[in-house]
């Protein structure tokens, strides 16, 4: 039947794309939390709005609803930081500028030095890529996984990004040019 | 393949094996998201109506059954109109008719429908002719 087909086809695309979802949820937000709840409504979405649109479209239009919830979260979050930031300093006498970012990183350090060891190092390798991705600025890191992790090229990326593919040049070369330094220092070898 | 793509597949490497350690809870959650989403999934009105399933096909045949209803009492609205019309028409013809006819009964000269008491003479004989 077509129709079962097609369910199956939107089955076999969300379970294809669904871990990297996350992910890249997760080094945009870092919280398991939220990256799954952006995770499930990017599918939602997919399924309720484009659910009957040919298969070869879903790819780009999941990525750009993924990548605009990822940007809806960040703006309600700097929102809620905002109102935190007035409202303690009626309480606190805080001379820092507080930044939503900086918040969770700081929460995420302190956390990553609870957690034990890991003994591969392929683990290793992988966690501090995943550590070094999380640090990049946020249009760096979405033109760099888009690129290399989706593996659209230029102009679909330009496309979901909503902006010029010179741009999308710049972002990924910036951001692959970070990571290679950074690897570099840390002594690791791809 | 210049260094920046070499360094991006290479990090996708190794961010893909990162996929694998997953944790289960997560993977769990994922896929009962899938299956929410798949139920939600939006059809094309052609296929349901092919395969005759679910609320969304009576939805598309509510539809397309409601603006049959609505083009058909469009229909007979515009047929009674004009019905209504062409009935008036006829009924102002048909007095027309009777006036003309009355007075070529007469036989009145010309000069008698220029004169100021036709039209009370009109009146009398209209009225004298339905008694």
């Amino acid at each position: 039947m077509r129709t079962l087909g097609s369910q199956k086809e939107l089955s076999d695309f969300l379970s294809s794309v669904e871990r990297r979802a996350f992910k890249q949820a997760l080094y945009a937000v870092r919280n398991e939390e939220t990256a799954l709840d952006i995770v499930q409504n990017a599918m939602m979405r997919l399924a309720e709005k484009y659910g009957d649109r040919p298969l070869k479209e879903w790819p780009m239009l999941f990525q750009r609803i993924l990548q605009n919830a990822i940007r809806d979260n960040y703006r309600r979050a700097k929102v809620q930081s905002l109102w935190t930031t007035l409202l303690s300093s009626f309480a606190l006498n805080s001379d820092e500028d507080s930044d939503f970012l900086e918040t969770i990183s700081s929460k995420q350090e302190s956390e990553g030095l609870a957690t034990p060891h890991r003994r591969l190092e392929q683990k290793q390798t992988l966690a501090i890529i995943e550590k070094e991705i999380q640090k990049l600025p946020a249009r760096q890191r979405e033109a760099f996984l888009l690129r290399y992790w989706e593996e659209m090229d230029i102009a679909e990326t330009a496309a979901v990004m909503g902006c010029s593919e010179g741009s999308v040049k710049t972002h990924c070369s910036r951001a692959t040019h970070t990571l290679a330094t950074a690897m570099t220092e840390l002594g690791i070898k791809l | 393949m210049n260094d920046d793509t070499e360094i991006g597949y290479k990090v996708r490497q190794t961010l893909n094996q990162g996929l694998d350690t997953i944790d289960n809870n997560v993977s769990r959650r994922l896929d009962l998201n899938r299956q929410a989403a798949l139920e939600n999934q939006r059809m094309s009105a052609g296929w349901l109506r092919l395969t005759g399933i679910g609320h969304v096909a009576e939805l598309a045949e509510f539809v397309v059954f409601s603006n049959a209803r609505t083009l058909l009492a469009v229909m007979a609205l515009s047929i009674g109109a004009a019905g209504t019309y062409y009935w008036k028409a006829l009924e102002q013809t048909q007095e027309f008719a009777e006036i003309d006819s009355a007075l070529l009964a007469d036989e009145l000269p010309p000069s008698a429908y220029i004169d100021r008491g036709f039209n009370a003479w009109l009146e009398r004989a209209s009225d004298s002719s339905l008694q």
